[in-house]
């Protein structure tokens, strides 16, 4: 009998025991870190509201129509881009950027490490709010368009000397003296600024009257930089294999030669909603030799992950796990991404010092 | 001990000749051979270029072809783990009420041997059957993705070991059913319930927020906290073999949890089998 209680005895305090470590359990990580992330493939429902808003021009007149597409009413910061020259345009929503997670880690980080706070300092100076007013920003080969709010902005002390005129109906122009490039060369910026919404600078004047031309509807309408459907993410537009090769060609001058021969569109779209995810869609004329040059990335990328020095380190080898080549006919997908996780890691010294101007994401 | 072991072998020897031991060998090297014949892989500088199954192209990406694979031994562990379960609870229902049957248990108490040796012998025998098995799909299909690809680990083999764990759980209140009441069909149904409620137990930390704070999510808190955790197995066994990270003091946790509860109903199962008569 007592034998018989012993059994009893054990299987009621090994059940105990069992309950109490089974219950300890968490959620073992549902998926790859790969699946969580988010990478930006088509126009979204709230990026097509978004671009529908900003459509507060009113539709060209007859005359200066290339298709039926233009009889819509028209994005300012968009008309105001030069056409589809093969060149540049990348646009930074730089107001959506600011309020993503690595908006809010970078604001963090620029006022823990600054001197003083370096945007209200601009504030003083311009009467912009950098975190409030801008919008976006527009980079072309040729100079620059920032969009946003500057009714506030103090043009006369911001440009000091510069010679101001008036141009088209609501543009004006501002002049700085000429001046000298840190390599010698003669500069001459022009800047111009439209109806408190947009800030133009180009490399002179003509660039600045002719995109304020294009948005008061006086210049011939071309082939759109960017398709609306393309305006997706937080970061947009297309890359020239000119102006990317030398970024590089540091590391691998023929891959850089091969990308300047064989990419004729290099279209990119980056994604700060959660994580930073960039997807960028690479065609060319030559369909054999864009996929080779896929297939040559792809093949870089997976020897970068055997390399002993990524091996040793779990976070660049995750970085890398995410990175990912999809060759297609003509063209290439390429996706890369740097999780919010990485990014708090690496920018953790920014955390806390400087609470002061972190605001809640919306 | 030498006793435990010789029953146990002696209940690998009768499954043998079961059909359900003979399907599922069958069926394993089946799919081996089907993937071994029909599976093309073209590996180039370490990125996997194009995966062709029967000549039709699978994915066009490029990537490292260890990341690639990933998802395969992921997949693979989840079919191994929740397929190796499902077959063990209806294949080795009748291991027990076979050895219990009338004519054959009083030959076996009539040995040598005490009660509960032969329980911990018929437990260890079919346990290691399922071992058997699990390491059969798992190993098999790492030596030929291996071959074909170059990537070598261990890690999906070591994932089959804890679908061995988690059917250790299930068969232990299955072999404890049948000494109470010798059926295979109620063993079964034992091992089927607690394999469902084992598969909620793993998401009791989700699931309680569903039930209204008080006396119903207390009750569902404690019930979950008694049964074997089989979702949490599976989905760590599936990220050990996707090489995704895995807390080893967690995991520790929930294994040692399995196998003392597995010790625990065998104790209950000898408790009863000790006062029995035969």
């Amino acid at each position: 009998m007592r034998r018989r209680n012993q059994w009893l005895l054990a299987a009621a305090v090994l059940l105990a025991l069992a309950a109490y470590l089974m219950s300890r359990q968490g959620q073992a990580p549902d998926a790859s870190p790969r699946a969580q992330v988010e990478f930006p493939r088509r126009l979204r429902a709230p990026e097509f509201q978004r671009m529908e808003k900003r459509k507060t021009l009113p539709p060209l007149p007859s005359a200066a129509l290339a298709s039926a597409q233009e009889t819509r009413r028209r994005d300012p910061l968009i008309s105001a881009l030069p056409g589809n020259n093969g060149g540049t345009v990348l646009v930074i929503e730089a107001n959506a950027i600011r309020h993503s997670p690595i908006g809010e880690l970078l604001v963090q980080c620029f006022a823990a490490r600054g001197r003083g706070d370096p945007v209200a300092q601009f504030q003083e100076q311009t009467g912009i709010d950098l975190l409030k007013d801008l919008d976006r920003i527009a980079i072309t080969e040729k100079g620059m368009i920032v969009s946003g709010s500057f009714q506030n902005a103090r043009w006369d002390k911001t440009f000091g000397e510069a010679r101001a005129s008036s141009y088209g109906e609501q543009g004006a122009i501002y002049s700085p003296a000429p001046h000298s490039l840190p390599d010698g060369g003669p500069a001459e910026p022009m800047m111009g600024i439209w109806n408190g919404q947009l800030i133009i600078i180009g490399e002179n004047g003509d660039d600045v009257r002719s995109a304020v031309d294009r948005v008061e509807g006086r210049a011939p309408v071309r082939a759109p930089a960017l398709p609306e459907e393309s305006s997706y993410g937080e970061i947009y537009g297309v890359i020239s294999a000119e102006q990317l090769a030398p970024l590089i060609s540091g590391n691998d001058l023929a891959l850089a030669e091969r990308l300047r021969r064989v990419a004729e569109r290099i279209e990119i779209h980056v994604d700060t909603r959660k994580d930073v995810a960039l997807a960028a869609h690479v065609s060319g004329r030559d369909a054999a030799a864009v996929s080779d040059l896929g297939k040559s990335l792809g093949a870089m990328l997976s020897l970068a992950r055997l390399h002993p020095e990524v091996r040793q380190n779990p976070d660049l080898a995750e970085l890398l796990d995410l990175a990912r080549i999809e060759p297609g006919d003509g063209h290439f997908d390429l996706e890369l991404a740097l999780p919010m996780e990485f990014l708090e890691k690496q920018l953790a010294s920014c955390r806390g010092e400087n609470p002061a101007r972190a605001v809640s994401v919306p | 001990m030498m006793v435990i072991g010789a029953v146990a072998l002696d209940v690998l020897r009768e499954a043998r000749s079961r059909r359900w031991v003979l399907a599922l060998a069958i069926a394993i090297s089946l799919m081996l051979i089907f993937l071994a014949l029909s599976l093309r892989m073209d590996v180039l500088d370490g990125a996997l270029a194009s995966t062709r199954l029967f000549g039709a192209l699978l994915g066009t990406d490029i990537r490292s072809v260890d990341v690639a694979l990933r998802p395969v031994f992921r997949g693979t562990a989840y079919v191994i783990y929740y397929g190796g379960l499902s077959f063990g609870i209806l294949g080795c229902a009748d291991f027990a009420p076979t050895l219990l049957s009338p004519g054959r248990i009083e030959q076996l108490l009539a040995l040598p041997i005490r009660r509960w040796e032969l329980l911990a012998g018929t437990f260890l025998g079919v346990t290691a059957l399922a071992v058997a098995g699990a390491l059969y799909g798992a190993g098999g299909l790492v030596l030929l993705l291996g071959a074909k690809t170059g990537v070598w680990t261990i890690r999906p083999v070591l994932a089959a070991l804890l679908t061995g764990v988690g059917f250790s759980a299930l068969y232990a209140a299955m072999l404890s059913t049948a000494l109470l009441v010798r059926s295979a069909a109620l063993s079964a149904a034992v091992g089927g319930v607690l394999f469902v409620a084992g598969i909620v137990a793993g998401y009791r930390v989700k699931l309680a927020p569903l039930f209204h704070a008080g006396l119903g999510r207390s009750a569902f808190q404690v019930l979950t906290a008694m049964v074997p955790p089989i979702s949490t197995l599976a989905d760590t066994s599936a990220s050990l073999a996707a090489s995704a990270p895995v807390e080893t003091i967690p995991l520790f946790s929930v294994l040692t949890g399995f196998i003392l509860f597995g010790l625990g109903v065998l104790a209950l199962g000898a408790w009863h089998f000790e006062q029995k008569d035969f």
